[in-house]
């Protein structure tokens, strides 16, 4: 067995001691479902971003960029990275004021409605097994790289790995466990992307490299990216990538497996000042991550599959201790997203899909909802095919769709009633899905305005306004939303409130970082290398 | 057009972090003038 297998086993071990360590603290559902509500910046800012940088990003991200479309995958992260502020200041601190135990419980709260509650916990199901069964095709895909298992044998394995932890500990454990695989994914990328430039004869050459030279696909770093690989115009890709940008951004401002980490939050500032930090670490790590795979074309243009580029990159390209590093690293990234997505289809069924009030009863049946659909995805995944970029695009704009106006609207519509969200969340649902699903089925590619995601928003806006102005709001509801409004005491403490203002600042010298950086490593060499 | 693209991402998070700093002013500036306000008394 490589050196590279020992070190991702041991990984492995180790998520699982710790997790499970965690786990015999876990005495009630407070515990098991928000962690007792009293998690730092650092733990919920972990969990943002280990939840959203999974294999999507190292495998599927990654091998798009490999191909020549790494621009319009830049463009779409980085407004993604918008969601946080976004989510965390409009939606996450809301949500955290309910003291809902779930995403879909605070719709019920604030629409005193248990229907909503069952139709967003069915939502949360169906969402986080199709996302769960592209991580786990992420994980099987890397691991059978470097293990020599089968495939089968590696899903066993990593499977093994998240569903005790995340059974066992609850959201304690994924959140103590996500925070360590976000150090160490953190880490990784920082340590591989000047290797894998070294190796392509230095950042600045490797640039102009693929400014000029043949190397397998046109257009590699130009602003358009590969038009042989989705539009074939520069301007179409970037509309595509502006509008998944937006979906993307949705996704982070509302999707369950962002929001439902405020939920954790020990107050509100921790939620808004947690968004910010998580914006900034998402910006810088996948901006950078994403040119790794582009300078790698410079040595191999060859790479089979393109998905493995960075798995070929931390083989054959890298010193073994920094190899070591990004492929344990890119486990993590799996495996804290595979245990933020099980643990949330565990307690959408318990809590949100059946009625379970006693709480000893309800902590034993979210184990046991949880070990049992763990056990149908990892039998999905062992006969399905692989398709892991084109699964997390068909989750993502479904849950934007189905999610992104209620959530906002929740919060900042006094108009809204509880039969316009739940009619905007069905059809939302309804319309992203059927016309995704026709899509994916016959290979269609749909002009921009009627995109998969912007269906299921005109379908969410149509089911709100019929659902709306055919209703009135009731008593219950205008109290809920007037209760949400009422900022509690212990947010008012002045030295908070000062550092969450700082945060604001902090972020604008973020987007002036990234301009600099965009301008200084990519646009001028690039600009430079093709007036020659 | 990579010029644009770099003004354009790094505008768009400069934008964000403006409005954060607007929608915070907003929400926290009174009570942080109300505890100041105490503090001086």
């Amino acid at each position: 067995m490589s050196i590279y297998a020992l070190g991702v086993l041991a990984s492995l071990v180790l998520y699982f001691v710790i997790g499970n360590v965690v786990g015999s603290r876990v005495k009630d559902t407070n515990d098991y479902y928000v962690s007792g509500r009293n998690a730092n910046v650092a733990l919920i800012t972990g969990s943002l971003v280990a939840s959203f940088l999974g294999t999507g990003v190292f495998l599927g991200d990654c091998g798009e960029s490999y191909m020549g479309f790494m621009i319009p995958i830049m463009v779409v992260s980085v407004m993604a990275c918008a969601g946080y502020p976004l989510g965390s200041a409009l939606f996450g601190r809301y949500v955290r004021r309910s003291e809902a135990r779930t995403i879909p419980e605070y719709f019920s709260i604030r629409f005193a409605d248990k229907k909503i509650q069952r139709l967003a916990g069915v939502i949360v199901v169906f969402i986080c097994f199709v996302y769960l069964l592209s991580v786990m095709d992420g994980l099987s895909t890397l691991m059978a790289q470097i293990i020599p298992f089968s495939r089968e044998a590696c899903l066993v394995i990593a499977w093994v790995t998240f569903t005790f932890f995340t059974v066992f500990a609850g959201s304690k454990g994924v959140l103590i466990t996500d925070t360590i695989m976000f150090g160490i994914f953190s880490a990784s990328i920082l340590v591989a992307v000047p290797a894998i430039a070294s190796a392509a004869g230095g950042w600045f050459n490797g640039i102009a490299t693929l400014a000029v030279e043949d190397v397998g696909v046109t257009n590699m770093l130009a602003f358009g990216g590969n038009l042989e690989w989705m539009y074939d115009t520069a301007w179409a890709n970037f509309g595509w990538a502006v509008s998944y940008g937006v979906v993307w951004m949705l996704v982070v401002s509302v999707s369950p497996w962002q929001s439902s980490r405020y939920l954790m939050a020990k107050d509100e500032h921790t939620v808004i000042r947690s968004g910010a930090w998580a914006c900034i670490g998402v910006l810088f790590l996948n901006t950078v991550v994403l040119f790794a795979p582009v300078l790698v074309r410079v040595v191999n243009q060859d790479v089979d599959p393109y998905s493995t580029v960075m798995i070929w990159a931390a083989m054959n390209l890298m010193p073994v201790a920094a190899g070591i590093l990004l492929i344990t690293g890119i486990v993590a990234a799996g495996i804290s997203s595979a245990s933020t997505f099980l643990s949330l289809i565990g307690f959408a069924v318990v809590n949100d899909i059946t009625e379970i009030e006693d709480d000893g009863k309800a902590l034993k049946y979210s184990r046991i909802a949880m070990l049992v659909i763990s056990v149908l995805v990892l039998c999905v995944s062992l006969v399905k095919p692989a398709m892991i970029w084109w699964m997390t695009q068909f989750s993502s704009s479904v849950v934007a769709a189905s999610w992104g106006v209620v959530a906002f609207a929740s919060v900042w519509w006094k108009r809204i009633t509880r039969r316009g969200a739940f009619l905007s969340m069905l059809f939302g649902f309804v319309a992203s899905f059927t016309i995704r699903l026709y899509a994916l089925g016959t290979g269609t590619t749909f002009p921009l305005a009627f995109d998969p995601f912007w269906v299921g928003i005109y379908g969410s806006l149509i089911g709100l306004f019929i659902g709306t102005y055919t209703t009135q709001v009731s008593a219950e509801e205008q109290a809920q939303l007037e209760k949400l409004h009422i900022v509690p005491e212990i947010e008012k403490d002045a030295d908070k409130i000062r550092k969450t203002k700082r945060m604001g600042y902090i972020l604008v010298l973020a987007g002036v970082a990234e301009l600099a950086f965009l301008v200084i490593f990519w646009a001028m060499p690039f600009s430079q290398a093709i007036a020659g | 057009m990579e010029y644009f693209m770099s003004i354009f991402l790094g505008g768009w998070m400069i934008l964000f972090g403006v409005l954060f700093v607007i929608v915070m002013n907003k929400e926290f500036s009174g009570y942080l003038d109300d505890k100041d306000k105490k503090g001086d008394k």
